[in-house]
């Protein structure tokens, strides 16, 4: 009996007050996030938007270095591998040869300047 | 003990958010001096190719030679617009697409690559960008070149060396 008297009356002092409860609660709320923070970031999806060759910083590199070079957007169809390793010998430069339509990027006269009279 | 108060919660929250933050804005901060840097170097790269285009030395008497000596000037004058240490571990080399090496006309002149990181902090991660900047303004025949054509002509009309004097009538035709 005199067991179970301490320990009732120590059960009864830790209800009386409020001690702790910000920090259990605290505890609590830090798991859920925790919890949340650690599925999303485990995530194939998320996982894949920020890391990987085609995550977000990825493209982010992969634009600076193809609009430094060539003056223009980069868009994700473009092979940058062979594009960045372009070596001059050929005339598919982006900036020069207009890859959707295969046209050069520079212009001029369709017709000869007409003859002075 | 320590843990029967709130005291330092703030500061651990201020770090947590603050470090993330700060990792953003040195992301943009190098992002935009990559920028910066990179309009220098295009100047400097522009600037040795217009030097690359004009400059013929009178010390060398090949097209080669010439060709070689102009690439020579196009780097001293990337250099002088560009200081070694205006830009931070710059690793950069200038090279030069000379004519007649199996390059295309349109690309002949000089360009540069180099990388530098994308970002400082931990945001974005510090894998290098690899940056590539080309100005192909082309190159004025030499001196030398022109003399060999000029040769090449009068010999089709006098059938002697060029070392022969020759007076050259233009008959208006």
């Amino acid at each position: 009996m005199d067991v179970v008297w301490v320990g009732k009356s120590i059960n009864l002092r830790l209800l009386r007050n409020n001690l702790g409860q910000s920090v259990v609660e605290y505890i609590l709320l830090l798991a859920v996030i925790s919890s949340l923070g650690y599925t999303f970031y485990n995530n194939k999806r998320f996982k894949a938007f920020i890391k990987g060759n085609d995550g977000m910083f990825a493209t982010m590199k992969k634009g600076m270095g193809y609009s430094y070079r060539y003056g223009l957007e980069y868009k994700t169809e473009i092979p940058i591998d062979e594009k960045m390793s372009f070596n001059y010998q050929s005339n598919k430069h982006d900036t020069y040869l207009n890859p959707q339509d295969e046209k050069s990027r520079f212009f001029a006269g369709s017709k000869p300047y007409p003859l002075q009279p | 003990m320590n843990v029967k108060n709130n005291k330092g919660q703030s500061t651990i929250e201020f770090i947590t958010t603050f470090s993330a933050a700060v990792g953003f804005i040195f992301l943009f901060l190098k992002m935009a001096t990559n920028y910066t840097e990179g309009y220098m170097v295009h100047h400097a790269t522009y600037m040795a190719s217009r030097a690359f285009l004009v400059s013929d030395s009178e010390s060398q008497q090949s097209i080669e030679g010439r060709d070689k000596s102009a690439f020579t000037v196009a780097s001293a004058v990337f250099k002088k617009n560009l200081p070694e240490k205006l830009i931070k571990n710059f690793n950069g080399e200038l090279k030069p697409n000379y004519p007649g090496a199996g390059i295309l006309a349109p690309f002949i002149g000089v360009w540069i690559e180099y990388t530098q990181p994308f970002s400082i902090g931990f945001v974005g991660g510090k894998d290098p960008v690899t940056f590539r900047s080309e100005s192909f303004l082309g190159r004025e025949p030499t001196r030398v070149e022109s003399i060999a054509q000029v040769c090449a002509a009068i010999k089709t009309v006098t059938e002697a060396d060029c070392k022969t004097e020759a007076t050259l009538d233009d008959n208006g035709g």
